[in-house]
Parts: C-alpha cells; sequence; structure tokens
C-alpha cells in the first residue's frame, strides 16, 4: 500500500461556486450531490449489518415470547399464571422494541440540526462499530474524554464512522484502532491512530460489500465541511464546533 | 441423554427465552451462559468437558463470538459449536465460520427452530443399529 496524504479544505464548495459560470456552478452542485448520497449510500450499507443486528434482536424477543404462549395455549390445561406473566414480558419486550428501532432510525437519520456534546458523539460511533470491527480483528479504543464542545451528531456520525471503516478496510491486517480527540480555537479535531497488533487474531471477513474508499469519505468530508487529512495508518478530522 | 447447551449470547432476554425453547423442544439443560467473549473464554477454560454443545452469537457487545468459537475448537475439538447470526448468511460468512471451528451456523431470525430439532436429534441418538 502506497502512503499518500491530502487534505480537504473545508471551504471547498464556496471557492468552487465563485470559480465557475452560473450554469456550470448547477451542474456541479447536482453531481456534488448525487456524489454525497452515493457515499452515504456506501457508508448505510457498511453500518447494514450491525443495524440489522440491533433491529432484529429487538424484534426476536417478542417473537419468542410469542411463540413461548403459543406453545402453553396446545397444552391440555394451559398454565394461566405463567401465560399472565407471559404477557407482561411480552409488552416490556415490544416497547423496549419500539424503543430501539426509534434509537436505530435516530441513528442514521437524526431529526433537525442536532448537536450533541464531543464525548457523547464519539461514544455514539464507537458503539455502533465496535462490534464488527471486533469481528474483522480491530480494538476499538476510546480516547476521548473531558474537552467541552459541541459538535454536529449527523458529521460526527458519518465522517468518524467512515474514516474508522475506511481504515479498517485498507490495512493489511488486524490492528488496533485509537481514536483521541485536540481542542483547537474554533474546531475540534479527531485524530484515528491505527496500530497493527502483534497478535495471531480472528480475521473475520463476512462483510461481501467492497471496501469504503477513500474518496468516499472525501466527499462525506466536504458535505459537512470536516477538513480531512488522511494516511494509511491515520486521520485526522477537524470539526467546526456547533453554536 | 440430556444435552448440555453453553450459550454465549449478549442479550439477556434473548438468552431467557432461547433457554425456555430449547428446553420445551428437547432434552436439554443449558450448563452455562455468558454474554461476552472473555465470560466464555473464562467459563469454558472453568468448565472443561462440563458441556456438549456451545450456541455462540456472532455478534457480542464486548469482543465477538468469532473469538468464542475459535477459542472453543482449541480448547475441545470433541464438541459441538454451532453459530447463531442476524448477520446476511451469505457464503463468506459460512465459510468464515466453518475456518474458524463452527459445525453449523443458524441465523436467529428464521432458523431457531432448526436449531432446536439439531439438539432434540443430538440428545436422543437413534438406538444402534441390531447386528
Amino acid at each position: 500500500m502506497s502512503g499518500y496524504s491530502y487534505t480537504v479544505p473545508w471551504n471547498f464548495k464556496a471557492d468552487q461556486k465563485t470559480a465557475v459560470a452560473p450554469e456550470a456552478s448547477s451542474a456541479l452542485c447536482v453531481e456534488g450531490s448525487e456524489r454525497e448520497d452515493a457515499a452515504r449510500y456506501r457508508l448505510l450499507r457498511r453500518l447494514a449489518p450491525v443495524i440489522r443486528h440491533d433491529l432484529l434482536g429487538a424484534l426476536q424477543v417478542p417473537e419468542m415470547i410469542t411463540g413461548m404462549i403459543e406453545m402453553r395455549l396446545r397444552s391440555a390445561t394451559p398454565d394461566l399464571d405463567k401465560m399472565r406473566e407471559d404477557l407482561a414480558l411480552l409488552r416490556t419486550a415490544s416497547e423496549k422494541a419500539l424503543s430501539s428501532s426509534m434509537s436505530v432510525m435516530h441513528w442514521i437519520e437524526p431529526e433537525g440540526k442536532q448537536t450533541s456534546d464531543l464525548d457523547t458523539a464519539v461514544l455514539d460511533c464507537i458503539a455502533m462499530l465496535s462490534s464488527p470491527l471486533k469481528l474483522k480483528g480491530f480494538d476499538l479504543v476510546n480516547g476521548v474524554a473531558g474537552i467541552e464542545a459541541r459538535l454536529s451528531v449527523t458529521a460526527v456520525r458519518q465522517v468518524l464512522s467512515a474514516a474508522l471503516i475506511a481504515l479498517s478496510d485498507h490495512s493489511e491486517a488486524p490492528a488496533a484502532l485509537l481514536v483521541e480527540a485536540q481542542a483547537m480555537p474554533g474546531c475540534i479535531e479527531i485524530s484515528i491512530f491505527l496500530s497493527p497488533t502483534d497478535k495471531t487474531r480472528t480475521f473475520f471477513a463476512a462483510n461481501a460489500d467492497r471496501p469504503l474508499e477513500w474518496h468516499e469519505v472525501e466527499v462525506l468530508a466536504m458535505a459537512h465541511a470536516v477538513e480531512l487529512t488522511l494516511t494509511p495508518t491515520r486521520a485526522h478530522l477537524t470539526f467546526n464546533r456547533a453554536a | 441423554m440430556t444435552l448440555r447447551v453453553f450459550m454465549v449470547e449478549d442479550s439477556a432476554a434473548l438468552r431467557a427465552h432461547l433457554t425456555d425453547k430449547l428446553v420445551a423442544g428437547a432434552d436439554v439443560a443449558v450448563v452455562g451462559v455468558a454474554a461476552t467473549e472473555s465470560q466464555a473464554k473464562h467459563w469454558m477454560e472453568s468448565n472443561p468437558g462440563q458441556w456438549d454443545v456451545a450456541v455462540v452469537d456472532l455478534f457480542l457487545r464486548e469482543g465477538s463470538g468469532a473469538g468464542v468459537v475459535e477459542h472453543c475448537r482449541k480448547l475441545h475439538p470433541g464438541q459441538v459449536v454451532l453459530v447463531i447470526t442476524n448477520h446476511v448468511k451469505n457464503e463468506r460468512l459460512l465459510q468464515d465460520c466453518k475456518r474458524l471451528g463452527a459445525d453449523a451456523v443458524y441465523h436467529k431470525a428464521t432458523e431457531l427452530d432448526d436449531l432446536v430439532a439439531y439438539c432434540a436429534r443430538r440428545a436422543t441418538p437413534s438406538p444402534a443399529p441390531i447386528h
């Protein structure tokens, strides 16, 4: 893998608009918007296994309780007390399934222009990606704590998640991925450091999707005005602080 | 013969209901449970030979089921390891599970009845043929 590094200017779109004729600008915006949609779709595809796990996991409990109630009903003398207990559990499990489904959908598409504190935003991504990355042999380590800043929820979820997935996709061996943050005037830099581990570990490649490419991470970064520097072993993401 | 099952599943509710389903459908005793990879490895090392079938979820909140399956196979080559998952059961997943040492893979949404049927067959083996 050849080493490289590049930086995406945060004001890329604004520069383009002033540099080209209005009709060409309109065409570029459409093209840019399609590239953003394509990159978001690719990210969603890569998150699909964990979304699927969370949604199905929540819905399976009520389904299994219903199965138990049906089985009890088939008995010549159904145990009504047990069935009452099952029904109470079914109600709780259904409420949890609803709440869990809402959380997953909200993760994908937050309502309005939501902001979150830095710790929560990073933890959100780590909670989402920890299991699928672990399956691929990657340890995700959260080194972000104690910095007071508010960031756009969507920007962190999309750009940080994409950068973590891309770094793991392009690593030739299992590794540790350390996420750290640094406060800067008006912005927050989140850094990801990939360091190979010397242990022999399970490398589970069940995801049949193609790797997430750097240019797709770049498109997502541009869409959220995030400055991005990538190398095969590092990513630095500079987010504007939310008001 | 009562089949001794060790279950590795991170959802407490699913553990409880899968246990009910197994016990209702087969001569099974769930002899141990774990929610994480490290708990599972610790239990297996503390209880060698105390289980016949390990039922292992691939996605765990801490660690991964893949690590548990590989650990099972290294320590207990004669015992059966069954993977349960909500992941799409594609060819790649099946190959990966087989490479790690799993004996079978069951989809949690559609194939748990098959898992119970497997345990029922395993608990009550066919009588030996008369010579």
